[in-house]
């Protein structure tokens, strides 16, 4: 019995002994599990068990590619947070919404959130309600609506250009990831160069893989501004949308306006009447 | 090419429309204000009459009492023959007036109102040259009203360049014509100064007819300006509604004054009160006149599209105050005269009856 429970035993230590033994490639990986480029660089990696000693120099660019890659992927997390935070300053319920409704890109689905809105599912809303009360429409209106769903995508808007771009923050990143593009750069050369001097094929082999993983980096770099650009374009259309169906209102109500004016004064102008009783037209 | 015939007729219907509904809105308003006299002095029927006899009645009773305590006495102490008819000559007048609720009184301020009216109407009529006064303020009013009507149609016109400008343009012709030819259908006889600015309209995108475009530059407005318009005609429709309001009024305050005329004032409330109804028709008439003689010399000087906003000023503002301002000064004369003669009337006869009366008995 003892003799059993002590090969159970022994059976058992040797899971963990290869834990250890398992887990030591993972450290010459330039990658977290979290970040879905890096672990591409290492799956295309043809001979991983021939980095298990990394040189110095290696280790140090693996790093920092780690903790800039890290830096960067972080930050992009953030906008939403800030952007939640810009919103409560209007209201805590729209905040709510519009969280609620974030999407995959951590961006609020703007056509849900207006079709809420319309529906008239913020009637409770603060705002709204002082609204109504300034204009004295105290069971709302579709126009404080519609004010209030222009709001919320200008507000989007706003927040999203100042996380991405116009922050401190923002331009930090930037700054961040343009020096972390122009180190991998400089690197992908220094390797290239490394590469012509070496006549070993496995350290050139390194070498190039090094070299794409950089290069991997620098694509996603472009892949998530190229992302950021599409969100920027889509909101700014949105704006240009909301300022032509403003300008087209305007227009509308302009001539909507004239019209009634001179229909008024035509109607006033059939009305003329004379003392004794004397109206406009032919004589009966 | 079917919807833009449908929309160039619809909006000329539309635009006409609008005038027509307005004008048999007017007459239905002359038709009511006469049936509004009609049922108010309806003497059988008219509790607002019935009631306002009835309070002739008690001041005239109250008047009586007064009468009869202050110079009661003095006549019969005197015995005055004279005096005592004199006293008594009003209120056998007031009670003949409001007997059978005021049927006599009622029949006066109606026969009154009846000749008033007719005077203010038939001045209208008064041939002046080829035209009558109203004639020719049927004419500028159309011309106006017009007017205002092809200026919204081509509005739509007014942010457009280029051939857009050209197309919208040429696009109008038929509506202008369309709202001329339906104003001179009400006038009942040519629009001349209208005719020119459609045919000028028209005319206007050939280069060589641009020259005598010299009304198409009127054509563009500001939206401000059919709101001036809009309160000048208000206030001109208010103006002559008031004036028929105030006639109204003041002839249902004639069994108060009649029943006050019992007082020993200076003057009988009733001739104040006559000769303020009267003065009313005085501004009525006074009105008339100043508003047809201008309207003559605007048509006969073919100036009604130019003096459109200026005639409106002068039908609104500048005419009422006039003819209030001359009717004034007629109605304090008037009132004057009949204060003083009067009495030296109702003396005179009231003497010659005491003295009469005296030697029968």
């Amino acid at each position: 019995m003892s003799n059993r429970l002590l090969l159970m035993k022994l059976a058992l230590t040797i899971p963990a002994l290869l834990l250890p033994l398992i887990l030591s490639p993972v450290e010459a990986q330039a990658d977290s599990s979290d970040n879905s480029f890096t672990t591409t660089t290492t799956v295309n990696n043809p001979a991983p068990s021939n980095f298990t000693v990394p040189t110095s120099q290696t280790q140090q660019i693996e790093q920092q590619i780690q903790s800039s890659a890290a830096q960067f992927f972080g930050q992009v997390n953030n906008p939403i947070q800030q952007i939640s935070g810009a919103f409560s300053k209007i209201t805590t319920q729209l905040d709510q919404m519009l969280q609620s409704f974030v999407g995959s890109l951590k961006i609020p689905d703007l056509p849900e959130v207006i079709a809420k809105i319309m529906s008239g599912n913020f009637a409770d809303n603060q705002s709204t309600k002082l609204s109504a009360t300034l204009e004295k429409k105290p069971q709302g209106s579709y126009s404080i609506q519609s004010d209030l769903a222009n709001l919320a995508q200008q507000q989007t808007a706003i927040s999203i250009a100042a996380n991405a771009t116009l922050s401190k923050a923002a331009q930090d990143r930037q700054a961040q990831m343009a020096q972390m593009v122009d180190q991998n750069v400089t690197q992908i050369i220094q390797l290239g160069e490394e590469s012509q001097n070496q006549d070993v094929t496995q350290h050139i082999m390194r070498n190039i893989s090094q070299q794409t993983a950089l290069a991997a980096q620098n694509q996603g770099a472009i892949v998530l501004q190229n992302q950021q650009a599409q969100i920027d374009r889509a909101l700014a259309n949105t704006l240009s949308a909301q300022q032509a169906k403003e300008l087209s209102e305007l227009n509308v109500t302009q001539r909507r306006q004239d019209a009634a004016a001179g229909t008024a004064s035509s109607t006033q102008a059939g009305l003329f009447q004379m003392p004794g009783g004397i109206t406009l037209g032919k004589k009966d | 090419m079917l919807v833009i015939f449908i929309a160039q007729t619809s909006t000329s219907g539309q635009a006409l429309d609008t005038l027509s509904h307005a004008i048999e809105v007017s007459q239905k308003t002359v038709e009511s204000w006469n049936l509004v006299w009609f049922n108010t002095f309806n003497t059988q029927e008219s509790a607002l009459w019935i009631a306002l006899v009835k309070l002739g009645l008690i001041l005239a009773g109250m008047s009586v009492i007064y009468l009869a305590v202050t110079s009661g006495k003095e006549i019969i102490e005197k015995q005055s023959w004279s005096e005592l008819i004199a006293m008594i000559i009003w209120p056998i007048v007031i009670v003949f007036f409001l007997s059978n609720n005021g049927i006599l009184l009622a029949q006066s301020v109606k026969l009154i109102h009846g000749i008033g009216a007719a005077q203010v109407q038939q001045i209208l009529e008064i041939q002046l040259g080829e035209m009558t006064f109203r004639s020719a303020l049927t004419d500028v009013n159309l011309t106006s009203a017009a007017k205002e009507e092809i200026e919204k149609l081509y509005s739509e016109c007014q942010g457009k360049v280029g051939e857009a400008l050209v197309a919208c343009w040429n696009d109008k012709k038929e509506t202008a014509r369309a709202i001329l030819n339906e104003a001179e259908q009400k006038n009942g006889s040519p629009l001349k100064s209208l005719q020119r600015f459609v045919e000028n309209l028209a005319n206007v995108t050939n280069v060589a007819d641009i020259a005598s475009g010299d009304f198409a530059g009127q054509v563009f407005r500001s939206t401000v300006l059919p709101i001036i318009r809009l309160i000048l005609r208000a206030v001109q429709w208010a103006f002559v509604n008031i004036l028929e309001a105030a006639l109204l009024l003041t002839a249902l305050f004639a069994p108060a004054a009649m029943g006050l005329s019992l007082l020993p004032l200076q003057g009988k409330p009733i001739w104040a009160w006559l000769a303020g109804f009267l003065s009313l028709f005085g501004i009525q008439l006074g009105y008339n006149i100043v508003v047809g003689l201008v309207a003559v010399v605007i048509v006969n000087s073919d100036a009604e599209l130019i003096t459109d906003i200026a005639f409106l000023f002068f039908l609104a503002v500048f005419a009422p105050v006039l003819a209030v301002l001359i009717a004034r000064g007629g109605g304090a004369a008037l009132y004057n005269a009949l204060a003083n003669n009067t009495k030296q009337l109702t003396d005179i006869v009231s003497n010659a009856i005491g003295v009469f009366a005296g030697k029968l008995i």
